[in-house]
Formats: structure tokens, sequence, C-alpha cells
């Protein structure tokens, strides 16, 4: 497999799994953080879409593992932008259900949001810089 | 009561970023696709 940065392809190899196995545990996480987060309880019946559609990425990740890893890249990693930007707004809409903002709330819509925003970065570059 | 417009909302949210980067990808493959300028060959 070619790419742009000059990686070794057996070292690419090993970031691809490496990579696969921490989004895998990223989307167990927010799976069962969106499920039982109180913020989010309101959210009937877009918490169990929202959950679903992450264990879906854990289980493309663990076929990322060993399947032709662009492939999967393509759709697991922008699904997994657009469930935590969900999970983020759905969170802030319960904050303010639940009767305003507080640190603790904000804070916790934020920890959704950044990996969505590292999923969006590690798409675009793996489609920009590293595959030709 | 579940209120279903937020959650509209928040999914819609979600979508369109997911878009707006799509878009940004395919104007960096654009870019990074572009034959060389004549002037920056010495």
């Amino acid at each position: 497999m070619s790419n742009t940065l000059g990686i070794p392809p057996r070292r690419l190899d090993a970031i691809y799994r490496v990579t696969s196995v921490l989004w895998a545990v990223y989307a167990a996480a927010l799976a069962m953080s969106v499920y039982g987060s109180v913020l989010i309880a309101y959210a009937d019946p877009g918490r169990y879409v929202v959950s679903a559609a992450s264990v879906l990425i854990g289980l493309g990740m663990l076929v990322r593992l060993i399947a032709p890893r662009s492939r999967w890249t393509g759709w697991t990693l922008p699904l997994m932008g657009t469930v935590g930007v969900t999970a983020f707004v759905l969170s802030q809409f319960g904050a303010d259900m639940a009767g305003g903002f507080t640190p603790a709330r904000t804070g916790y819509g934020l920890l959704l949001l950044v990996p969505a925003l590292i999923a969006y970065v590690h798409w675009i570059a793996e489609r920009v810089v590293a595959h030709r | 009561m579940t209120q279903l417009l937020p959650q509209l909302i928040a999914l819609a949210i979600g979508l369109a970023v997911t878009l707006a980067v799509k878009g940004v990808e395919r104007l960096l493959k654009r870019h990074r696709d572009q034959p060389p300028d004549d002037g920056d060959q010495r």
C-alpha cells in the first residue's frame, strides 16, 4: 500500500491495528456513556440510536484490524464524528433541560466532542495524506 | 415526555458537520492532485 509519508508498509499496518483497537475501545465507551448518561436520559429514542451506532462502529473497527483498511476507515470514522457531535449536542440540550449549564455538564459534553474532532482529523488525514 | 425536536436538531448538526468535513476533504484532494505550477519549477 503506497503512501505519501514514506512509512514502510509493515509499520503502516501496525499503526492501522493500534488505531483500530483504540477506536473500538472509544466506540464501546461512547455507547455505554450515552446509554447511561443522566444528561442524555431524556433523549428517547435518540440515545438508543447513538448507542447502537457506536456499537456498530466498534464492530467495524474490530473488522478493520484484519480487513482492507481504507474501506473500513471510509464509513467508521465519519460515523464516529457524526455520533460524537450528536452526543455532544444532546448532552448540552440535556444540560439545559436539567436546570442549566454547569462546568461539569459542559465539560462532559466537551469530553464527547474532542474525540469526534480527532476522528474527523484522522479520517481526512488518512484519505488525503496516507493514500494515493 | 420525550421531546423529539432537540434530538432531530442534534442529529442534523452531527450530519452537517460531517458533510462540511467531507467538503474540506474534497478541497484538499483537489489541491493535492493539482499539477505543479510552471512558475514554481526552476
